[in-house]
């Protein structure tokens, strides 16, 4: 038999809400099921609230009646994510609909942080803008980037409006390098990442241009990158001037 | 009945590959059907294959696969091939060892029907297939897109296939043409797609969606200057290119001097280009050519809008200008930009362009369309047919 959603979405109540193509011939209870445990929630028609359930991190399979809820609803939405983002939470609900067609819920524990919605590195300084996660409040209005081999720090001036952050770092800072160095950043104390969106490993998916400070007889290269988790971090080289181009 | 095809590799990503997968599934049904990849460089083939149809390889490039390398191999794979033309557009990837193996396969080869599906093949199969099999040629590239020897060798041999299969309604007119006075018969007959649930774009997302190699055809050059006017005006939207190829490094830095990187990813392969262009609002073509346009009919099963420049041949063919996309000539970047921008601007446009594509992608069922490859077998293998 089979049972098809047309349309699965949570809110940010961690409701769902399924417009059903096929019903299932049961629809007072849904499952959600990972390797080995179940979950059954009330299942009102077209709404069930998964707020309550001790869900733990990983994908979950949706099931109805017996039956696994396949869905042509990619439960994708970029604004979505952001309102989502926008309340204070601990543990963070999607839905999505797997390569194979079926319905699924994923889990993740997540703590406050700063999401970085565009980088623009500018001749004389990057700036970087965001908002505010799951609640975060910075400690302070700076970001710092720590040079990870030497602890050495660069500070640059943040704004908050709202839930909005907006923050600069001077390019010429960072020109202190002999060598090829990396430099993490954090906001008040938050981490700073793109994790709203469904681009995993965005390293080699978005890339952001090289901005050159000069020196006496070479330039250091200044560019932002994402690292492997997605955080945003500052790569500095030094090179001959002959090459910097 | 059985049915052979021949794909120069099963195992990479591509409108090409998904078509045959998703026909040679549907042939299943009814035939006994293979799949034979001349090149394997990997375990599992990229794009889901259906357990109906056997794989399998003529020449294994894995570095698992050594040991079973036939004396000479490492010789021959190096060795440019004599069998394909040079002018081929995939020559560097045949060799000696490709021109051994196709020879041996297609003076062996055991079938009733064996579809080729590129020049190469087509006309390897011409020279070299035993007696008795009916032979049919598929054209995934358009009539144009092949080169001058290329074309010569099309013309010498392709009177020795019992047919070619054109993707579209050009090219049909363009073999007849070649063909006339030889038995060879010429039918058109698009890719398909399987019967089945699709996800659906709601059009609640700000991203463009490409798809296919980063390759010189694929035009993403062009893409990227008509989507850096975009975002002039609609700072807000998003570009995903899916696909990777030898062009990837310089895409990327052309993006970075245009200064999309905020409005650019690129996402690399994906198996679920359907799932995809579902969380995407507009589908876009940028191709120099495109021999049909997988892309365009799976983005109108999604419900996803298409703005496709005006290239030979296959868009023209499948979209309806103002019906369920948007032609826009050939190369001309500003209008590009502004068909996009128009369409960003009437989310109502947009809708109504995506129930129309709906309708338009239900004449590319697969169960259609290899319902016309069975009557294609019927008029082939009918007693004195040729």
């Amino acid at each position: 038999m089979i049972v098809l959603a047309a349309s699965a979405r949570l809110d940010a109540d961690d409701v769902l809400r399924i417009r059903w193509a096929e019903p299932p011939a049961d629809d007072t209870t849904l499952t959600l099921r990972r390797e080995g445990t179940v979950h059954t929630v009330r299942l009102d028609g077209e709404v069930a609230d998964l707020s309550q359930l001790d869900l733990t991190d990983g994908t979950w399979s949706v099931h109805a009646a017996d039956a696994e809820v396949a869905t042509t609803d990619p439960g994708f939405s970029l604004d979505g994510l952001v309102e989502y983002a926008r309340r204070s939470r601990t543990r963070a609900l999607r839905t999505f609909r797997d390569p194979s067609g079926g319905l699924r819920v994923g889990v993740r524990s997540v703590t406050p942080y700063a999401e970085v919605t565009t980088v623009h590195p500018g001749e004389e300084k990057l700036v970087l803008e965001g908002f505010l996660a799951y609640g975060a409040t910075p400690a302070a209005d700076r970001v710092v980037a720590t040079r990870r081999k030497t602890g050495d720090t660069v500070i640059g001036e943040a704004t908050v409006t709202g839930d909005r952050w907006h923050a600069e770092l001077p390019n010429a800072s960072f020109a202190v390098e002999t060598e090829r160095n990396f430099w993490d950043l954090e906001f008040g104390g938050l981490t700073v990442a793109t994790w709203l969106d469904d681009i995993p490993e965005k390293k080699t998916k978005v890339r952001f241009p090289a901005r050159h400070v000069a020196r006496d007889t070479d330039r250091v290269r200044v560019r932002a990158y994402y690292t492997d988790q997605d955080e945003l971090a500052i790569a500095t080289t030094v090179v001959a001037n002959a090459e910097a181009s | 009945m059985k049915v052979s095809i021949l794909l120069m590799n099963a195992y990479g990503m591509g409108g090409t590959i998904r078509a045959t997968f998703n026909l040679a599934d549907e042939l299943a049904l009814r035939h006994d059907v293979e799949i034979v990849s001349v090149f394997r460089h990997r375990e599992k083939p990229f794009l889901p294959l259906s357990d109906r149809v056997t794989l399998t390889n003529l020449i294994d490039l894995r570095a698992e696969a050594k040991k079973w390398w036939r004396f000479g191999f490492a010789s021959r794979i190096k060795k440019p091939s004599t069998l394909v033309h040079p002018d081929e557009r995939a020559y560097t990837n045949f060799s000696a060892e490709s021109d051994r193996a196709l020879t041996q396969y297609l003076g062996e080869l055991r079938t009733d029907v064996l579809i080729t599906t590129r020049a190469a093949l087509n006309i390897a199969a011409a020279r070299l297939a035993r007696d008795g099999i009916t032979l049919v040629g598929q054209e995934h590239l358009h009539f144009g897109a092949h080169k001058p020897g290329v074309l010569e060798e099309i013309r010498r041999w392709y009177p020795k296939l019992d047919a070619v299969i054109t993707l579209t309604d050009a090219d049909h007119a363009e073999y007849s043409q070649l063909l006339e006075g030889h038995p060879t018969r010429v039918y058109p007959i698009g890719n398909g797609l399987p019967d089945q649930p699709r996800p659906q774009s709601r059009l609640d997302n700000r991203v463009v969606l490409a798809a296919g190699r980063l390759v010189k055809v694929k035009g993403y050059d062009r893409l990227l200057d008509a989507f850096a006017k975009v975002i002039e005006k609609r700072p807000d939207w998003k570009l995903r290119i899916y696909g990777s190829g030898t062009n990837a490094e310089k895409l990327s830095k052309r993006a970075r001097s245009l200064d999309l990187h905020n409005n650019v990813a690129f996402m690399g392969p994906t198996t679920d280009i359907e799932g995809e262009l579902a969380k995407a609002s507009l589908h876009v073509i940028t191709s120099r050519f495109e021999g049909f346009g997988m892309t365009i009919v799976e983005a109108f099963a999604a419900g996803v809008p298409v703005v496709s420049f005006d290239c030979p041949q296959g868009p023209r063919e499948i979209i309806t200008p103002g019906h369920d996309g948007i032609l826009v000539p050939d190369g001309d970047i500003d209008a590009f930009a502004d068909a996009l921008l128009s369409l960003m601007d009437d989310p109502d446009q947009m809708r109504r362009l995506a129930d129309n594509g709906r309708e338009t992608a239900l004449r590319y069922r697969i169960s259609e369309v290899a319902a016309r490859w069975d009557a294609v077998f019927t008029d082939l293998r009918r007693p004195g047919a040729r």
